[in-house]
C-alpha cells in the first residue's frame, strides 16, 4: 500500500469533515462568537479538529458494528425462540452473519466500484493516481472493518461458548472473503465491463435472497451448523490465503482509472443523488406545467394587486387546489364508508349513544384539522414562493410595506377560503354520520362544535401564511433553512397533539378554540403588519 | 439630485468587504463601477438596494432643492445580472399591473410601453416564461422607465447580450440617464469606456474616482490595472 497516498486521503477526509464542522459551528448563535471563520486557516486548530474527527469516526464505526450485530442477531434469535447466549445461538448467529456479511455485504458494497464524494474529489478533481487511491482505500477500509468486527466477534464467541478463537477466525474469514469479492468485481469490470452493484434489481434481489436464506430456516427450528465448516482452521487459512492473493491482484490491476471514470460520476454520489432527487420532488410539487398556462381568460375588469393575484390563482389552480381535492376526497371517502357501515349495523342504542357524544371528539379534530390544513397550507405557500415571490421579491416595489400587506390579505382570504372548505367538508361528514346513526347530541353544543371546526380553518390559514411572511424560510432550491420556523412549526404540532389530552366539556373546549383563534389571529396579523416588511424577502 | 454614500461598511464573518466606501453620484450621469472579481460590487449594490443591511455608514439622497433624506425602497431600482420576471404573466399583463401599482400618469398603454423597448404584439402576449435573457432585461428596464426611481443599479448588465440587444440597451440607458443616477457594475473595461460618463473603482473595500480625462485614451487600460493592483504590490513589498 502506498503510505503517502493513504496519508493524503486521511488528510483530505479529515479536512472535509473538519471544515464541515467549522461551518456548522460558525452558524450557531453564541457559539459563532468563539468559532469564527478564521478557524479555516488555523492549521493547529485544524490538527486538533482532525484528531477529534478521527476519534469520532472510530467511535462511530465501533458503535455501528455493535448495533449491526445486535440488530441482526439478538432480536431474530429471540423471536425464533433460540437462546442467543448458547452454543446453538452461536451456530445460528454464524449462519445469519454468513449470509448478511459474507455474501450480501461483500456483493453489495464493494469499495472498488462504490461511488463516493471522496473518490470523486481525490481522483477526478485532484488528479490523484487512481491505482494508489483504490488500493489504499480498499485495504484501509477492510482493515478498519476487520478491526471493528474482531473484538465484538471474539466477545460473542466467549459469551456464547462458541469460543473466543472462533470469533477471531470468523473475522479473519470475513476479511479474506471481502478481499476476494473486491477482486471479483474488478475482474467483472475488466472482463465484461459490468458493475452489478449499482442495479436496483440486483440489489433488491440480493437483499431478499440473503435475508430469506439467513432467517428463513429459524422459524422451523433449523439452524444449519455452518460454523463447523467455515471456522475450521484449514478453511480460514485457505480464505485468508485467497484474500492475500486477491490483494496482490488488486495492486497489479491495470484498469483502476477506467473503473473510476465509469462508476464514480457526480450524479451517482449517494448524498448528492439523494439530495437532487429530493429537490426534484419538491420542485415537481410546485412547478408549473405548460397546460396550466392558458392565456385565454379575461382579467381586464380587475386592477392592481387583485389583478396579479387573480391571474396567479387561475394559472396555479392545479397545484393550489389539488392537495385540497385530495383531502376532500379522503373526507368524502370516510363519510361514505361510515354511512354504509352505520346503515349496515343499524341504529342500535349503543351507536346512538356514541354519536350523542360526537362533540367530545373536538380535541381529536384539532389534531386532524391541523394535519389537513398544514399539509395544504405549506404546499400553497411553497407554490406562491417558487412561482411568484421568488421573482417579484427582487423588485424593491414588491417589498414595500403597502404591497406586502395588500398581497398578504388577498392571500389570507384565499387560504381561509380553502381551509373553510376543508373544515366545511369535515362538518358535513359529522352532520351526515350523526344523522345516519340517529345520534342526538345537544343542539347548542353541536352547533358550537361545528363552528369550532370552521374557526380552526381560519386559525391554521393565519398560522401557515403568517409564518411564511414572518420567516420566509425557503431558499431558491426550496429548502427550509430557518431554524426558528422549524421550531415554531414543531411547537404547533406539539400543542395540537397535546390537545388530544385535554379533558374538558365540549362547550368549554369549543369556546377555548374560538378565543385561541381570535387571539392568535390578532397577534399574528399584528406581527405581520409590524415585521413582514422587514422579514419577507429572498434569503 | 445626488446620491451620497458615506463610510459604508459590510463584513461577512471576519471578511471585511466594504471598509468605508464613500462617494457622491450625480443625476444625469452613467457611472461605471469597476472592480476585480470578489471586490464587493454586488455587495455594495445589495446594501444600497436594501437586499441586506450595511453594517455601518449612511446613504443619502439630496434633491434639486438641497433637501436630503434616506432613500425609501422605491427610490432605488436594481437589475440583477440574471434578470428575474414573474413567468406566469404575459409581458402585457405584467406591464399593465406595474402601471397600475406605480400610478403611471404617462397616458401610454401597455402596448405602447412594450413597443418602446422593441417588444411587439407577437411577444407582448406571450408568457414571460418563454422570454429570452435580453427580453427579460428589457422588461426590467421598462419598470424603471415607468416607475422612474431616482437611482438605478445594474449589476453586470449587457455581458450576456448579443450585439444587437446590447446596442439597444445601451441606447436605452443613454436616453434614461437625464432623469436618473445610473450605476452599473462591470469588470469589462471596454463596456465602461463606451457607456460611462464617469468611472469609479471599488478596490480594497473603498470607492475611488478615476481621472475622467483618461477614459478614452489608449493608456486607460494600463492606468486602471495599475490602480487596481497598487495596494497588492504594496502588500507584497511590505515585510
Amino acid at each position: 500500500m502506498n503510505l503517502t497516498c493513504a496519508s493524503q486521503i486521511y488528510r483530505i477526509r479529515s479536512a472535509i469533515a473538519g471544515n464541515q464542522l467549522i461551518y456548522w459551528l460558525t452558524r450557531i448563535k453564541l457559539l459563532n462568537q468563539v468559532f469564527t471563520d478564521r478557524l479555516y486557516a488555523a492549521q493547529e486548530g485544524k490538527l486538533v479538529l482532525s484528531i477529534l474527527v478521527s476519534g469520532y469516526r472510530v467511535v462511530r464505526a465501533l458503535v455501528g458494528k455493535f448495533l449491526y450485530l445486535a440488530v441482526i442477531w439478538l432480536l431474530p434469535l429471540g423471536a425464533a425462540g433460540i437462546d442467543p447466549y448458547s452454543k446453538a445461538g452461536f451456530g445460528a448467529s454464524v449462519w445469519i452473519f454468513f449470509w448478511l456479511s459474507f455474501v450480501a455485504g461483500t456483493m453489495l458494497q464493494p469499495i472498488s466500484v462504490e461511488p463516493s464524494q471522496l473518490k470523486y474529489t481525490c481522483v477526478r478533481q485532484m488528479g490523484m493516481n487512481a491505482a494508489d487511491y483504490q488500493t489504499s482505500e480498499i485495504l484501509t477500509s477492510h482493515l478498519a472493518a476487520f478491526a471493528g468486527f474482531t473484538p465484538f466477534l471474539m466477545i460473542w464467541g466467549g459469551i456464547t461458548g462458541g469460543g473466543v478463537l472462533r470469533g477471531l477466525l470468523l473475522s479473519l474469514a470475513l476479511a479474506g472473503v471481502r478481499m476476494a469479492a473486491e477482486w471479483f468485481h474488478l475482474w467483472l469490470f475488466a472482463r465484461f465491463h459490468y458493475v452489478p452493484s449499482g442495479k436496483a434489481a440486483y440489489t433488491i434481489g440480493m437483499i431478499v435472497v440473503c435475508l430469506a436464506l439467513a432467517y428463513g430456516p429459524l422459524p422451523f427450528g433449523v439452524s444449519p451448523d455452518l460454523a463447523q465448516y467455515l471456522l475450521y482452521p484449514a478453511t480460514v487459512t485457505l480464505l485468508v490465503a485467497v484474500g492475500s492473493v486477491c490483494s496482490r491482484a488488486i495492486f497489479r490491476y491495470p484498469h483502476h482509472y477506467e473503473l473510476i471514470l465509469a462508476t464514480c460520476q457526480s450524479e451517482k454520489i449517494p448524498g448528492k443523488a439523494a439530495a437532487e432527487s429530493a429537490q426534484k420532488k419538491q420542485f415537481d410539487q410546485v412547478k408549473l406545467k405548460d397546460s396550466d398556462l392558458d392565456t385565454k381568460d379575461d382579467f381586464s375588469r380587475l386592477h392592481g394587486w387583485k389583478y396579479l393575484q387573480a391571474i396567479f390563482f387561475r394559472r396555479h389552480r392545479r397545484m393550489l387546489l389539488r392537495p385540497m381535492y385530495i383531502v376532500m376526497a379522503l373526507v368524502a371517502g370516510v363519510t361514505v364508508v361510515g354511512c354504509v357501515a352505520l346503515l349496515w349495523i343499524g341504529r342500535d342504542e349503543e351507536v346512538r349513544e356514541v354519536f350523542g357524544l360526537v362533540t367530545q371528539s373536538l380535541p381529536l379534530c384539532v389534531f386532524l384539522i391541523y394535519l389537513m390544513d398544514n399539509t395544504v397550507g405549506e404546499r400553497i405557500c411553497k407554490a406562491m414562493f417558487y412561482n411568484c415571490d421568488l421573482a417579484l421579491l427582487r423588485y424593491g416595489w414588491y417589498r414595500e410595506r403597502d404591497a406586502i400587506l395588500k398581497n398578504f390579505f388577498l392571500r389570507w382570504r384565499m387560504l381561509c377560503g380553502v381551509n373553510l372548505l376543508l373544515s366545511g367538508a369535515v362538518c358535513a361528514m359529522f352532520v351526515l354520520l350523526t344523522l345516519v346513526a340517529g345520534g342526538r347530541p345537544p343542539v347548542g353544543e353541536f352547533i358550537l362544535f361545528l363552528l369550532a371546526l370552521l374557526s380552526l380553518g381560519v386559525f391554521f390559514a393565519t398560522h401557515s401564511l403568517a409564518m411564511y411572511y414572518l420567516f420566509q424560510p425557503y431558499t431558491s432550491e426550496l429548502d427550509t433553512k430557518n431554524p426558528m420556523f422549524k421550531l415554531l412549526n414543531f411547537l404547533m404540532y406539539v400543542v395540537c397533539y397535546a390537545a388530544l389530552q385535554v379533558k374538558s366539556t365540549p362547550t368549554w373546549f369549543a369556546l377555548l378554540v374560538f378565543v385561541v383563534t381570535a387571539v392568535y389571529s390578532v397577534v399574528m396579523l399584528g406581527l405581520v403588519l409590524r415585521r413582514a416588511p422587514k422579514t419577507f424577502r429572498v434569503k | 439630485m445626488q446620491l451620497i454614500l458615506d463610510q459604508i461598511t459590510k463584513s461577512f464573518g471576519t471578511k471585511e468587504v466594504l471598509k468605508g466606501a464613500s462617494y457622491t453620484f450625480e443625476q444625469g450621469k452613467i457611472y461605471g463601477l469597476l472592480g476585480r472579481n470578489g471586490s464587493g460590487k454586488t455587495t455594495l449594490f445589495n446594501c444600497l438596494s436594501a437586499e441586506f443591511p450595511a453594517d455601518g455608514g449612511e446613504v443619502t439622497l439630496v434633491d434639486e432643492y438641497g433637501q436630503s433624506r434616506t432613500p425609501k425602497q422605491g427610490d432605488i431600482g436594481y437589475v440583477l445580472s440574471t434578470p428575474v420576471v414573474p413567468e406566469f404573466l404575459t409581458g402585457i399583463e405584467f406591464v399593465k399591473f406595474f402601471q397600475e401599482i406605480a400610478g403611471d400618469k404617462s397616458g401610454r398603454t401597455p402596448e405602447q410601453w412594450l413597443d418602446l423597448v422593441g417588444l411587439g404584439p407577437g411577444d407582448s402576449h406571450r408568457l414571460m416564461r418563454g422570454y429570452s435573457h435580453g427580453m427579460k432585461h428589457k422588461i426590467q428596464m421598462l419598470c424603471f422607465l415607468i416607475g422612474k426611481p431616482p437611482v438605478i443599479l445594474l449589476d453586470e448588465p449587457l455581458t450576456s447580450f448579443d450585439v444587437v440587444a446590447a446596442l439597444e440597451m445601451k441606447n436605452l440607458l443613454r436616453e434614461m440617464k437625464e432623469d436618473h443616477i445610473i450605476l452599473f457594475s462591470t469588470h469589462i473595461l471596454q463596456l465602461a469606456q463606451d457607456l460611462c460618463d464617469e468611472i469609479v473603482l471599488l478596490h480594497q473595500g473603498e470607492l475611488e474616482g478615476v481621472d475622467n480625462a483618461k477614459i478614452h485614451t489608449p493608456e486607460f487600460e494600463s492606468y486602471i490595472v495599475e490602480l487596481l493592483t497598487q495596494e497588492d504590490d504594496q502588500e507584497e513589498v511590505a515585510p
